[in-house]
């Protein structure tokens, strides 16, 4: 059942992205920056897709010491996982816009760092479970670790604000230079993203399941 | 008269000016093109070795098992 | 015993083997001295350019050093089994950990007095020009330093590739306060005092000083027994 229900929503986003794609190669181009300006259709859904992915970390994480249920810690690593994998594609993504618009692939500014931050902080997160074997240990530690990692994020964004901005503010609302026709298709491609992201979570929480297992019967093995 | 005329052939784009601007507009579609293809790119690689894991996973499970029955 | 009284206990007791073996304070200072002379090496001392990252290069060398030091806080305790006995002794964690910070914090601030005049030899810099305000930001960066490094250093005691892991988890948490730190101190000892567009990185500062103390004090006993 769950299987159906995972590969039931990846068509459909899949299905969602397609439709979508072909309407988005469709429009003009924007008039200030050309054709590099529909990157946005990409860049700013996979970077929220990778915010909720942290918050969602983060209240895994704060349930899972609370209640000391493995699903949770599983369910932490499958989405922070699954959220650099999409911070990874919103930098790239971000870098190339960059050397159309600012001509160079990395301009030090405040967005771009505090991600490139993030991206550092919950990569640490995985090494950290790497390191540690004893279960318990491991999924407590990488717990806390995540609270700490998420506390930090607006610290980041705030300071490096402070630090250098040239990141184009946002475009959606207070009289952003987004055309409000073009809306429907940013949010069809979000919802793409957020159904891929939920997807690829799904799988990934069963392969740490299929794990747990597998360390169950190593166990078994070695017992006998 | 003659001036206003000569004026507005000033003020028309000249076939340069129109080579220079597709020329713009194609390396933008050139990088947008790299930017969607590098970022799926990545996505594409993560659902592979994620492919990999869930193989990997299944065959020493299958193989855990099969040696468990073996004992019994 | 209230629960300074036992933190206090915990930091006099660090103290107190720190300053019979000095294993940590000594290879800190150490390695602070030759990162200083690298940078004089790959940095011309006279050039106004070096002027002006002072403050850089100084906390660069402080966060090395300090996590030397940080790295040693709980890592003291294994052998003999000394870190269950503390874990098992009637205080709570908290007042461990709040003890354990203190310490750290003192061993880190003596190194970054001991190593803020010979940067100032070194790199021809006149430091000692806005000396109250440049205590102040050492004082605030360093505790939240020591603050995050302390409760990173209970994390990794038990796991492989301890002394490689520490920084790793730590720098990119660091990074606001180091560059509140940097960009206050290249200002104080260039000679500027903290000015009204300045005074963000001091909230910057005080505020992460103010949150992770809190959050560690909280979590620290999820830390400690695991």
């Amino acid at each position: 059942m769950r299987d159906k229900i995972m590969y039931g929503l990846g068509a459909l986003a899949i299905l969602i992205l397609i439709n979508d794609i072909i309407h988005i190669m469709g429009l003009p181009d924007e008039v200030n920056q050309g054709a590099i300006f529909k990157i946005i259709f990409f860049h700013v859904p996979v970077a929220i897709t990778a915010l909720t992915a942290a918050a969602v970390a983060l209240i895994a994480s704060v349930l899972f010491l609370v209640t000391r249920n493995f699903f949770y810690d599983a369910l932490a690593v499958a989405v922070t996982e699954v959220g650099l994998a999409f911070l990874a594609a919103n930098l790239v993504t971000g870098s190339l816009w960059g050397r159309v618009i600012w001509g160079v692939y990395w301009a030090w500014d405040a967005r771009l760092t505090s991600a490139l931050v993030c991206w550092l902080l919950y990569a640490g997160y995985l090494m950290l479970r790497h390191a540690i074997e004893e279960p318990t240990q491991r999924a407590t530690f990488a717990a806390v670790f995540s609270i700490f990692a998420f506390i930090d994020v607006p610290i980041v964004i705030f300071s490096i604000k402070w630090w250098r901005t040239q990141h184009p503010q946002p475009v959606f609302w207070g009289g952003g230079s987004f055309p409000s026709d073009w809306l429907p298709y940013f949010l069809w491609n979000m919802l793409a993203m957020l159904l891929i992201g939920a997807v690829l979570t799904m799988t990934r929480l069963r392969q740490e399941e299929s794990q747990r297992e597998l360390d169950y019967l190593r166990r078994l093995a070695h017992s006998m | 008269m003659h001036l206003i005329t000569s004026f507005a052939l000033l003020l028309q784009p000249s076939v340069e000016d129109i080579l220079l601007e597709k020329q713009r507009l194609q390396h933008n579609y050139e990088f947008l093109s790299y930017g969607l293809i590098a970022a799926w790119l990545i996505l594409v690689v993560y659902v592979l070795m994620m492919v990999s894991r869930e193989q990997k996973l299944k065959k020493e499970i299958a193989g855990l098992r099969a040696m468990l029955e073996e004992k019994h | 015993m209230g629960f300074f009284h036992q933190a206090f206990v915990i930091t006099v007791k660090d103290l107190r083997a720190e300053l019979r073996t000095k294993e940590a304070v000594n290879s800190s200072f150490a390695f602070a001295l030759v990162i200083l002379l690298l940078f004089s090496f790959a940095f011309d001392s006279f050039e106004e350019t070096t002027q002006q990252m002072a403050g850089g290069l100084l906390w660069i060398v402080f966060a090395f050093a300090g996590t030397l030091i940080l790295n040693r806080s709980f890592a003291r305790e294994l052998p003999n089994d000394c870190l269950d006995a503390l874990i098992a002794a009637p205080i709570s964690g908290a007042a461990l950990f709040l003890g354990k910070a203190i310490a750290n914090f003192v061993l880190v601030m003596a190194v970054e007095l001991i190593s803020l005049p010979v940067f100032g030899i070194f790199s021809n810099v006149h430091w000692t020009r806005q000396f109250p305000e440049l205590m102040l930001v050492l004082v605030l960066g360093s505790w939240g330093m020591t603050i995050i490094g302390t409760i990173f250093s209970a994390l990794t005691v038990n796991i492989r590739l301890r002394e490689v892991m520490l920084p790793m988890l730590t720098y990119p948490i660091l990074i606001p306060p180091l560059m509140g730190a940097m960009q206050l101190t290249s200002g104080l000892v260039a000679g500027t005092p903290i000015a009204p567009d300045t005074v963000v990185w001091l909230k910057v500062l005080i505020g992460f000083d103010v949150v992770y103390t809190a959050v560690s004090l909280f979590l620290v006993e999820t830390v400690l027994v695991g």
